[in-house]
């Protein structure tokens, strides 16, 4: 570092020594890059891959508007409706209610759910680049089970509607359980997609008089 | 304060031309030597920003953090009156934003990506300069495909 001195003052004997001066000028350009190999550099990543997705009650740090991340929660919510003896079998459909009590949405705390009637279901995925999707899809059994007789309850007896306070577009369609996995969105790389499900049961058949449970998966792959 | 690069000279020269010099050197942008400079993680694991934006879309910048130890040898410059810059120059991923806390000694700011910020002014009064650089880095995400390399140098402007 201490030919800068010198170099500088070069310049400054231009007159005296004019072409002296401008050779000073032109070695200084040829230096330049070396001198940069002393900078300092930081090596930044891209951004991680990651995937959430929430159905009923879930937990987040927060909001993401606020900063919060994504925690786990096991919950699992149950969906329910007790037909009256005398409808059943009329196919007169049966609005169910759960016992989830997710009305908030963890995007920015606004009430988009009216539970215990509506469900929450919402999820976003990352990628890096921001390109890319999520596929988020529904499994269900081909049929309700009791523990007290052997009849059973197709899972196609069992549909849904879409909405939410402030958005009624069906952003995750309403439809139909299919006793295997039903694909229901693709969700895009950095997009916050969420509804409030309210499920029906269409109560087309008379069956036995007992308790019918199965259970369904949402999926989130990313690819 | 944040400022457009200037031309800038290099520092190093030859012997020879040391030779022929005489007087003190011009007011000019010189490249200081930080070769001793040592970030304590040189890679800077990102994560996504959390902002919220329109149509609950998702940020796409990401953002990191590094602490990095600075040692800037100002001894061509000695009882001088300077004026130090950080500096990064501009990014194939766009514009980067960085941000620095200090322990004193030089100035706490921020860039962007294709500017200088000053850090120091005043006379140079000690051979070294040291100081901690707790540095916060924003980038666009969507185009940081891979790893990116920010090299960052530190430019004086001497009286």
């Amino acid at each position: 570092m201490s030919t800068t001195l010198e170099a500088g003052t070069t310049r400054r004997a231009r007159r005296p020594a004019f072409g002296v001066a401008q050779l000073g000028l032109a070695i200084a350009l040829v230096m330049l890059p070396a001198r940069f190999a002393g900078a300092w550099v930081l090596t930044i990543t891209a951004g991680p891959k990651m995937a959430f997705l929430q159905v009923g009650n879930g937990s987040y740090s927060g909001t993401y508007a606020t900063g919060g991340t994504p925690l786990n929660n096991s919950t699992v919510n149950t969906v329910s409706v007790a037909v009256p003896a005398n409808v059943v079998g009329s196919g007169v459909a049966q609005a169910m209610t759960s016992n989830s009590s997710q009305s908030v949405s963890f995007y920015d705390n606004f009430a988009v759910c009216n539970p215990p009637s509506q469900v929450y279901v919402g999820g976003w995925v990352r990628t890096p680049t921001g390109a890319g999707s999520g596929v988020l899809s529904v499994t269900s059994p081909g049929a309700l089970t009791s523990v007290t007789t052997t009849a059973t309850i197709p899972f196609t007896q069992i549909s849904w509607t879409s909405t939410a306070n402030g958005n009624t577009a069906p952003d995750i369609p309403a439809g139909t359980f299919n006793g295997g996995t039903l694909g229901l969105r693709t969700i895009a790389a950095n997009t916050w997609v969420e509804n409030c499900h309210t499920f029906f049961y269409a109560n087309t058949a008379v069956v036995s008089a007992a308790t019918y449970t199965g259970q369904v998966t949402y999926t989130l792959v990313l690819p | 304060m944040t400022q457009r690069r200037m031309n800038i000279l290099a520092s190093g020269c030859c012997g020879l031309i040391a030779l022929v010099a005489t007087g003190a050197a011009l007011a000019a942008t010189y490249i200081v030597d930080d070769s001793s400079t040592i970030p304590f993680e040189s890679q800077v694991v990102t994560r996504w920003r959390n902002t919220a934006a329109a149509s609950r879309q998702l940020s796409g910048e990401i953002e990191g953090g590094a602490t990095v130890s600075i040692r800037l040898n100002l001894q061509p410059w000695l009882n001088r009156v300077g004026r130090i810059y950080l500096a990064l120059p501009q990014q194939p991923v766009g514009v980067v934003n960085v941000e620095w806390a200090t322990q004193g000694r030089l100035l706490p700011g921020k860039l962007q990506s294709g500017e200088r910020t000053l850090v120091y002014a005043g006379p140079i009064r000690s051979t070294f300069i040291e100081e901690n650089f707790t540095v916060r880095v924003v980038a666009d995400g969507r185009r940081v495909a891979s790893t990116q390399r920010l090299q960052f140098h530190f430019e004086i402007d001497v009286d």
